[in-house]
């Protein structure tokens, strides 16, 4: 078994080396071995991730499952886990303008309140927030950002109407 | 004892199985394909021969790989790696005497196993690196594609010559970094990270086992990684048992430092080896290095063989890679008069696709 020889005194001041280096407030880091191993990152015909994706659930990929829907659309209905049925009856679209009218008529009185509030509340910091968020729909529109959350939108509108099915 | 290790391990593996039947379906899965080419032109001067060969790099070997996997619900992963290499004239196995080029080109298996991620770990099963495996060879230095603390990996088949007459000693014969047990069949446990350390342990045929400790850290001026293990030979090995230890550190402004320690225990001999390597990474595309290393012992007693060994590596683009690389292999004999310097130089490219 491993005996400690005098000739080891290397492998004893790497240790200490490690010990002493770890009370230095080091953040982890995910090293990888490199030698003898594949290169890491891109590649020349696989780009960026280094490898070509064949099929990815996430991300889609070169031979996407068959009947699986592209990654935008999967996102837009973000509908993975709801029963096939569902999906071909009802669009999200359809969905999100189903669920609107009816919270538009639950809500009717609430809007009748907002708007009041539009009008007295000038100048409050909710009034200012409402208003940077008038100010990023006009300068956002097309962005990634936008997009999650109008994709964010129809997600909440279909799961409101999932609900109120069963 | 062992043959009861390994049973639990199997109980284990069976009880995970069970459970991932059991849970949700995958919610997440990918499957992808990725591989490299590594080949070089490598010029080689034993004192009584000089020759050029075209080889493929064995420092980094030509494959492609399969990956893929499959997220459960419960933080729980599974995935595969089907990892094969293919090399004609490996660098490794030139000798003089070679006419053409090497014959009975094959795939040769480098990792053909599954895991199970969890947040307690990860089990993995199959042909793959064992615990300990590049516990020696822990490198930041960028250049390690042309040269790290595995010297045979480039000239390891040319024989030392005395006077013109062959002494029997390769470069690979008489020294070695005494890296852990490589890639085996296994079963291997890997820890949860904590602060940045994690441990390794794994079984395999013929009772070999080994386990080891990494550790990689961040210190924003700097970043370290380092690692040591212990591999037992089992009945498979001539030697008895082996440690291996590397630490490699590069700091922000390029300037890099790493060493290696190894020793085998074997009946009167004991080999070790001992590396380091300072080096420098510049303008972003550029590392240059400079090391030495000594291997006592493997030869035979007393025998010395001693390497210093240079690299440049010019990365023009993220997937590619040019380097240049000269070995200067040296032995000293106890018993016999010392054979002349075996001379290497290599240029080539890595390409990744």
């Amino acid at each position: 078994m491993f005996i400690l020889k005098a000739k080891n005194w290397l492998a004893l001041l790497t240790c200490l080396a490690i010990i002493a280096l770890t009370g230095c407030n080091a953040k982890p880091y995910d090293y990888e071995p490199t030698a003898g191993e594949m290169k890491q990152g891109p590649g020349v015909f696989s780009g960026e991730d280094g490898e070509l994706t064949i099929y990815d659930s996430k991300k889609g990929g070169v031979f996407p499952k068959e009947g699986e829907e592209k990654p935008k659309e999967a996102a837009a209905a973000t509908t993975a886990a709801a029963p096939t049925t569902v999906k071909t009856q009802v669009s999200a679209e359809e969905a999100k303008e189903f669920q609107e009218f009816q919270q538009w008529k639950k809500e009717k009185n609430q809007f009748h309140e907002y708007q009041e509030w539009k009008k007295s509340s000038k100048g409050s910091a909710d009034f200012k927030e409402y208003q940077e968020y008038q100010e990023w729909k006009k300068t956002a529109q097309g962005s990634g950002d936008f997009k999650e959350f109008q994709e964010w939108r129809e997600f909440k509108a279909y799961q409101e109407w999932k609900k109120s099915q069963q | 004892m062992l043959k009861k290790k390994i049973q639990l391990g199997f109980v284990v593996l069976a009880l995970t199985a069970a459970v991932l039947f059991a849970i949700s379906p995958a919610n997440a899965v990918d499957f992808a394909i990725s591989g490299q080419i590594n080949r070089a032109a490598m010029y080689a001067d034993d004192g009584n021969t000089a020759k050029w060969f075209f080889v493929d790099n064995d420092n980094s070997s030509t494959r492609f790989r399969f990956t893929g996997s499959n997220d459960f619900d419960y933080d729980l992963s599974v995935g595969i790696v089907w990892e094969v290499e293919m090399q004609s004239n490996a660098s490794n196995n030139m000798d003089m005497d070679l006419s053409g080029d090497e014959e009975d080109i094959n795939f040769n298996e480098r990792k053909m196993e599954f895991y199970v991620g969890s947040p307690w770990g990860k089990v993995s099963l199959g042909q793959g690196d064992m615990a300990a495996n590049s516990t020696s060879e822990i490198d930041l230095s960028g250049t390690d594609v042309a040269a790290y603390s595995g010297v045979g990996d480039v000239g390891g088949g040319f024989e030392f010559q005395n006077n013109g007459v062959g002494t029997g000693i390769s470069v690979g014969g008489s020294r070695s970094n005494f890296d852990g047990l490589s890639r085996k069949d296994r079963v291997r446990y890997d820890t949860p990270k904590f602060w940045g350390f994690y441990g390794s342990g794994s079984v395999g045929n013929s009772s070999i086992w080994d386990t080891a400790l990494r550790y990689a850290g961040d210190f924003g001026w700097a970043k370290f990684a380092g690692g040591g293990g212990w591999s037992d030979g089992g009945t498979s090995q001539s030697w008895d048992g082996r440690f291996s230890s590397s630490a490699s550190m590069l700091f922000d402004f390029g300037l890099n430092l790493t060493a290696s320690y190894a020793y085998q225990d074997q009946d009167n001999t004991d080999p070790w080896n001992i590396f380091g390597k300072v080096g420098y990474k510049f303008l972003e595309k550029h590392a240059v290095s400079v090391q030495w290393s000594r291997t006592e012992n493997l030869s035979a007693k007393d025998d010395k063989g001693d390497t210093f060994g240079l690299a440049y590596v010019f990365s023009p683009w993220k997937s590619v890679e040019f380097y240049g690389t000269y070995y200067l292999y040296m032995l000293d004999r106890d018993a016999a008069s010392d054979p002349d310097n075996i001379n290497v130089g290599m240029i080539g490219g890595r390409v990744k696709f």
